[in-house]
């Protein structure tokens, strides 16, 4: 890279959020010059202003009746309290919870007997603490009033209801029928799991001939495939991205929630991703759609998820080559090739620059392969691995636990045995197969044809609606559960509330077929003591207390390769690049789980119903993602319905332009369209129609990732979209100004100039101490790096320093240190900031909070976490496409450069709690104002909803309720008093009309501050911790108190990197933001940056 | 003509009557809504029937058991919650069937204990009806203020004088704030928080000394500076 770069102002890119504001369409500048969307301020379509007017007298009468005094309240102690309670306080309990076969340690915490917050569980070395977002939603599904109570006969498609006695004893009568074999032959159908419990129950339960198959819709069948024709054993690949300097990433998305590793992963990876330890490494990404790793990548080639075979291919032939010692292209040398050329192509320089810096990281760098690409790319890439070394550096290879057939060919034998009608009896346990089979085998009829199906499940679903008997199913939350996380560990889940409903677990179905007793916690104690040999009360509980057995690590596998790469079919070399340009012909369509509703089991669960997707932030929907020139070719418009057929079979689907999209690759999320999810996720018998599109008519074995030769026409009607992509407009000046203002709202560097940023200002006394400003618990700075404590004296003279180079210096910073230089660096001046008013001091405590953009991957942990901590609540499709939602944690996504391969950044965006906050000086009623310790305190009580603030807030970070959201029967249900018990007690509820925002959880500060003085201690420098913080996998998010010199907030204040948004304004945010820092491969940044150069 | 239009001059006299009316109306809607807001009125004496004629006077009074014996939670956590079934039965156990209490039988007869018993037997919980309710969207903290030296008699009353628990203070904003502004009158040592009776004039450690002066020594040692941010209560 030219040095002379390396002051360049980062300026030069152009930063848009998305495609309507970069191309200035007329519906975009509408949007802005509105305050509100178009009828955000009119009541909603299905309340009559008649109604409205007999709810609000009634209100009225009611408010009379209710009299003078508070309402009398009972207080019901316990007869006997129980051991270590205290009422009012939370207790914490370790778990485990499966999500699709993989595991999601957690430390739940629970109020009054009854969980209410997942946090990760600290001590597990896949959680660190951090969480993911389904895990965060999981309490929400707990407390579904949708769930099914009791159990249900099903006749003809309709469920009738069967009381407790009844249902138990259909269950016993048909559990001892199949026990026997008098009921002929059973086959057990659950999803996929790694339980070590479930499989030696089933194993002693193939004695009596019942027989276990596995399904998911979406498992690691093409991995291990792969991987058994590479080396011949059942293996999965594990990688640790904190020892790889290169990653290449083919369609593998480990930042989204599906990943079955996404925390470890995350938390790995940018643990090779600090740059101020001056250790950085470099991401490719080669994929079809957006994935978030994408968004993350250094570089990002877009091509058809087809042609990714194809392009390994040719990747391994050509680190092969470097590796045996041969001349192979430099990625300069085809750079400047390609920039003589009329119409330069950037893939050939990609590839170059993927092979060169693949062949020299040996033992440093590895290559990861997603789930959705063919079993023959996935063994190749292992073979590419062990080229490189990877194999016990940067990866490990583990036996798969339980070792199972096909998903979908075990469910094709499935379904001819039941068509055969040699299946007796079939009990499907979780899973709903009936929804998510291949279109092509026809699941749902087959069941049909068995003598008798018993359905044991949370709900009444697609698959329930096709058996015969309904049991209800247990959540992981009310009973004990075993599972193997993907590193290996043995992790545990316990009961932390009684069953609400009756019913059974996959577990404690088993022991009761065996004619076991039925103690789900025996049944658990049994597989440590026989399988893994802890015997022991002492060995349980601590088990119990930790959540999973650190024992039991299992050493990774030892593989060795057999046979020869075979480069035929989809891996001839040559063949991606002449098709990725080609844009007819061949159209593809590739299905991926959903990033909040996944495969469609949180279909009914609000929070991930109405959280935008990270990458489009489309809410409520599943979309078909186009990019802008597939688009134009194929004459599809935004926002309108395309037909999409496969094989004869066809769905129709809204479109969405999405820039980064593949040419000529269309993708779709699975998971939606439910017909039988619940109020929430669609219910077609009480006529709540589906949310989204059901793609599985069009997902067939044959297509079952990756569908070739689609057709797509659009429809010409028009569906409506509801995106949160364009909400919250950060200023009012309009498109010019937030195109001008963006690259200082996200600030980004290359790796490159910051070490040389870094360099310069180690010549300075002062810069060195800031240059310090690291994660220095986490990441303690390299050997190398010349950081020393400067002495006191220094820093004075730095001080008088700073003064006679004013004029370096940008912006002030508040906070003491007097001036100091930013990386990277802002160009203009800026005239002295003066505030209006007397400025305040904070002696005691001022919380503050740093937001590390370069640690950001935008998994939007933080966003649901926040919305479980403060009883945020749902507002529905149609109040989101009026602006209405009520997240007070959003995250912003920009994209950057050229539309046709964008890259992307996000922006946690929340209240940035000012200390000349704009939205206080507003406000008639003084609802909104200043604590002592510098928070921007909201008074519920005193709020008289005029909203001014909200128009105040040059960050957009408040939200006004509109309406009485919770009391919305379609969205919170009329069983209020069961999902009232997700509440967290700590934060008070908001009523309609009241404006609210992000307090920076000051229930756990005020909670840790009055436990510390009871205690009679002074409070820790980083004690408290914010429930976004908590939750973020890479610790990216940092809480604390700036007056405190060891508070890890107040250390990242002060790093170069540290910048306020919108400073010019003089709100004095108390957050700062840490720049992202990028590590693109010289010759490509040349090229990727030509026009500028 | 025009005179049609005019009402008759006898019914002059209804302008007064009419008058008279909406202003006394008027003083009488604001006198309701006055004192139907009026912390004073509406909370102080508040004094429900509990279901089971527990005494303050006897136990705290008269037996001096001191409250945190029964409120054991009041120095660790926010709610001085009320004490489960069991700690009533540490004295009145009922006797089983051979007539044997298992623990201290203290009038284990009375049929005014007939719930404790019950509750002892089922599980089942004893309804108390809550005297002292703040609203929901204010978060007190017992912890915080116990150990800080704030007696349960600055918020409570003189609870080991009633035979029945009424409540004294009107636990308005207003009350709550003139203590946390100026706290000294109502702070004493911490381990003197549960003796209601407590003075400092009979105390010798602190001869001589007023309220207001032992309060400020507490205050001190214990490093006391209450905030009065609208967050340190609402959240």
């Amino acid at each position: 890279m030219n040095p002379a770069n390396a002051d360049a102002p980062s300026t030069g890119r152009k930063y848009w959020r998305s495609l309507s504001e970069l191309e200035g369409k007329p519906e975009f500048e509408d949007y802005l010059r509105r305050e509100f969307p178009v009828s955000g301020d009119q009541f909603p379509d299905n309340v009559s202003r008649r109604r409205w007017l007999q709810l609000m007298g009634a209100s009225l009468t009611l408010a009379g009746a209710i009299g003078c005094r508070y309402e009398k309240e009972i207080i019901a102690p316990f007869a006997q309290r129980p051991r270590n309670r205290v009422p009012g306080k939370p207790q914490f309990f370790a778990t485990t919870i499966e999500y699709a076969g993989a595991a999601r340690p957690l430390l739940m915490t629970c109020f009054d007997g009854r969980p209410v917050k997942p946090e990760g569980n600290p001590e597990h070395p896949e959680s660190f603490g951090a969480t993911d977002l389904y895990s965060q939603a999981s309490a929400l599904e707990l407390y579904d009033p949708d769930r099914a109570r009791t159990g249900y006969e099903v006749l003809e498609g309709r469920a009738e209801e069967l009381d407790e006695e009844e249902t138990i004893r259909r269950a016993r009568t048909f559990f001892t029928a199949i026990r026997g074999g008098q009921a002929g032959s059973t086959v057990v159908l659950t999803e996929t799991t790694s339980s070590p419990t479930m499989a030696r129950l089933m194993g002693q339960l193939a004695g009596s001939g019942v027989e276990w198959v596995q399904f998911s819709p979406v498992s690691d069948d093409n991995e291990r495939v792969g991987l058994r024709e590479a080396f011949g054993a059942d293996l999965v690949a594990q990688p640790l991205l904190n020892q790889a300097k290169v990653i290449l990433s083919l369609d593998h998305d480990f930042i989204a929630s599906y990943d079955p590793a996404t925390v470890r992963r995350q938390h790995d990876f940018i643990e090779g991703r600090n740059p101020d330890a001056r250790q950085m490494n470099r991401l490719y990404c080669v994929e079809s759609k957006f994935t978030m790793t994408g968004m993350k990548a250094d570089h990002r080639l877009a091509i058809r998820s087809s042609l990714i075979g194809s392009f390994l291919g040719q990747l391994f032939g050509e680190v092969q080559r470097l590796k045996s010692g041969g001349v192979a292209n430099g990625a300069k040398a085809v750079a400047d090739e390609q920039m003589a050329l009329e119409t330069p192509d950037r893939a050939p320089i990609f590839l170059a620059a993927v092979a060169e810096d693949l062949a020299a990281a040996q033992g440093q760098a590895v290559v990861i392969v997603g789930q959705n690409q063919p079993p023959e790319v996935h063994a190749l890439a292992a073979r590419l691995n062990d080229l490189i070394g990877a194999p016990g550096a940067t990866l490990e290879y583990r036996s798969a636990p339980n070792p199972r057939p096909v998903c979908i060919e075990a469910l094709a034998t499935l379904a001819d045995r039941l068509n055969a009608g040699e299946v007796d009896n079939l009990v499907v346990i979780g899973g709903n197969p009936a929804f998510d089979a291949p279109s092509d085998i026809d699941f749902g009829a087959a069941m049909l044809k068995a003598g008798n199906v018993v359905r044991i499940g949370m709900w009444v679903d697609e698959t329930s609606l096709v058996s015969d008997l309904h049991l209800p199913q247990l959540h992981a939350y009310e009973t004990w559960g075993d599972v193997v996380s993907p590193y290996g560990i043995w992790s545990i889940s316990q009961p932390m509330i009684d069953p609400l409903h009756f019913g059974w677990s996959a577990i404690g179905f088993a022991a009761e077929a065996l004619g076991q007793q039925v103690d789900a916690q025996a049944l658990i104690r049994e597989t440590a003591r026989g399988a893994l040999g802890l015997a022991g009360e002492t060995a349980w509980r601590n088990i119990v207390k930790l959540g999973f057995a650190p024992e039991t690590v299992e050493e990774p596998a030892t593989a060795s390769l057999s046979g020869e790469a075979d480069l035929s079919g989809a891996l001839v070399p040559t063949r991606w690049e002449e098709e990725s340009k080609r844009l007819t012909g061949s159209i593809e369509l590739t299905f991926f789980p959903s990033r909040t509703v996944y495969d469609g089991r949180f279909a009914n669960n609000g929070w991930l119903q109405e959280f935008p997707d990270p990458i489009s932030k489309v809410t409520w929907d599943n979309v078909l993602y186009v990019n802008p020139e597939t688009a134009t070719a194929l004459r599809l418009r935004q926002g309108e319905l395309a037909r999409i057929s496969v094989a004869g079979s066809e769905i129709a689907a809204p479109v969405f332009i999405q820039p980064g999209q593949a040419n000529g690759s269309l993708a779709i999320a699975l998971g939606y369209g439910r017909i039988s999810a619940g109020k929430i996720g669609g219910a077609v018998v009480e006529g709540i129609e589906p949310v989204g599109t059901d793609v599985s008519p069009v997902r067939r074995s044959d297509t079952w990732w990756i569908a070739t030769d689609v057709t797509v026409a659009s429809t010409g009607t028009p569906y409506k979209i509801a995106t949160t992509q364009d909400h919250n407009a950060i200023d009012e000046f309009g498109l010019k100004e937030i195109r001008d203002r963006a690259p200082r709202l996200v600030r980004e560097g290359t790796y490159e100039a910051y070490l040389h940023f870094l360099d310069e200002y180690e010549g300075h006394p002062h810069g060195v101490e800031e240059a310090k400003g690291g994660h220095s618990s986490t990441a303690p700075l390299d050997e190398t790096s010349p950081a020393v404590e400067a002495p006191a004296s220094m820093k004075a003279e730095a001080e008088r320093d700073e003064h006679a180079h004013e004029g370096e210096h940008l912006y002030a910073d508040e906070h003491g240190t007097g001036h100091h230089r930013q990386f990277p660096p802002q160009s203009g001046h800026h005239p002295k900031l003066e505030s209006l008013w007397t400025e305040w001091s904070y002696e005691g405590q001022a919380w503050g909070m740093a937001i590390d953009l370069n640690r950001c991957t935008g998994c939007n942990a933080c966003a649901v976490a926040c919305q479980a901590e403060n009883n945020v609540p749902i507002v529905g499709k149609d109040q989101v496409a009026r602006n209405r939602e009520m997240h007070w944690l959003r995250i912003d996504r920009y994209f950057a450069g050229d539309p046709d391969n964008p890259s992307a950044l996000h922006q946690p965006m929340l209240c940035q709690q000012c200390e000349n906050a704009p939205c206080e000086s507003v406000c008639p009623v003084a609802a909104t104002v200043h604590s002592t310790e510098g928070l921007n305190d909201m008074v519920y009580n005193r709020c008289i909803g005029t909203r001014y603030c909200g128009n105040n807030c040059p960050y957009k970070v408040r939200r006004f309720n509109y309406l009485w959201y919770r009391g919305n029967p379609r969205l919170n249900q009329e069983d209020g008093d069961l999902t009232n018990l997700v509440l967290n007690p700590e934060v008070t509820v908001r009523t309609r009309g009241v404006m609210e925002k992000c307090t920076f959880c000051v229930q756990r500060i005020q909670n840790v501050k009055i436990e510390a003085k009871t205690e009679n201690r002074p409070l820790g420098p980083n004690e408290i911790q914010t429930a976004c913080q908590q939750a973020c996998p890479t610790e990216a998010i940092i809480f604390g108190d700036l007056n405190r010199e060891e508070s890890l907030a107040a250390q990242l204040h002060r790093s170069p990197r540290a910048y306020a948004l919108l400073e010019e304004l003089n709100t004095k945010p108390r957050n700062r933001y840490l720049a992202q820092i990028t590590n693109p491969h010289p010759a490509l940044y040349e090229f990727e940056n030509r026009e500028r150069v | 003509m025009t005179r049609r239009f005019f009402f008759p001059r006898w019914t002059n006299r209804f302008v007064v009557v009419l008058l008279i009316g909406i202003l006394g109306f008027g003083a009488y809607a604001g006198a309701v809504t006055w004192f139907a807001i009026d912390p004073q009125l509406i909370n102080v004496g508040y004094s429900p029937r509990q279901p089971l004629p527990f005494s303050h006077e006897v136990h705290a009074g008269k037996l001096k058991m001191d409250c945190r014996y029964c409120h054991n939670t009041v120095e660790r956590a926010g709610h001085a919650a009320i004490p489960p079934t069991a700690t009533c039965g540490n004295c009145h156990s009922p006797k089983d069937e051979q007539g044997i209490a298992a623990k201290a039988a203290v009038l284990t007869d009375s049929p005014k204990l007939e719930l404790v018993r019950e509750s002892i037997e089922t599980g089942q919980s004893i309804p108390w009806i809550k005297v002292h309710n703040l609203p929901d969207f204010v978060y007190f903290n017992h912890s915080a203020h116990v150990t800080a030296g704030v007696s349960c008699v600055s918020c409570h009353g003189r609870v080991d004088q009633m035979a029945q628990v009424a409540q004294v203070e009107t636990l308005s904003m207003k009350w709550c704030l003139n203590c946390h502004r100026n706290p000294d009158p109502h702070l004493r040592p911490v381990d003197k928080v549960t003796q209601l009776d407590w003075t400092p004039a009979d105390d010798p450690e602190f001869e001589g000394m007023t309220a207001e002066e032992v309060g400020a020594l507490v205050r001190e040692e214990l490093d006391l500076s209450p905030d009065t941010s609208c967050s340190t209560c609402h959240r």
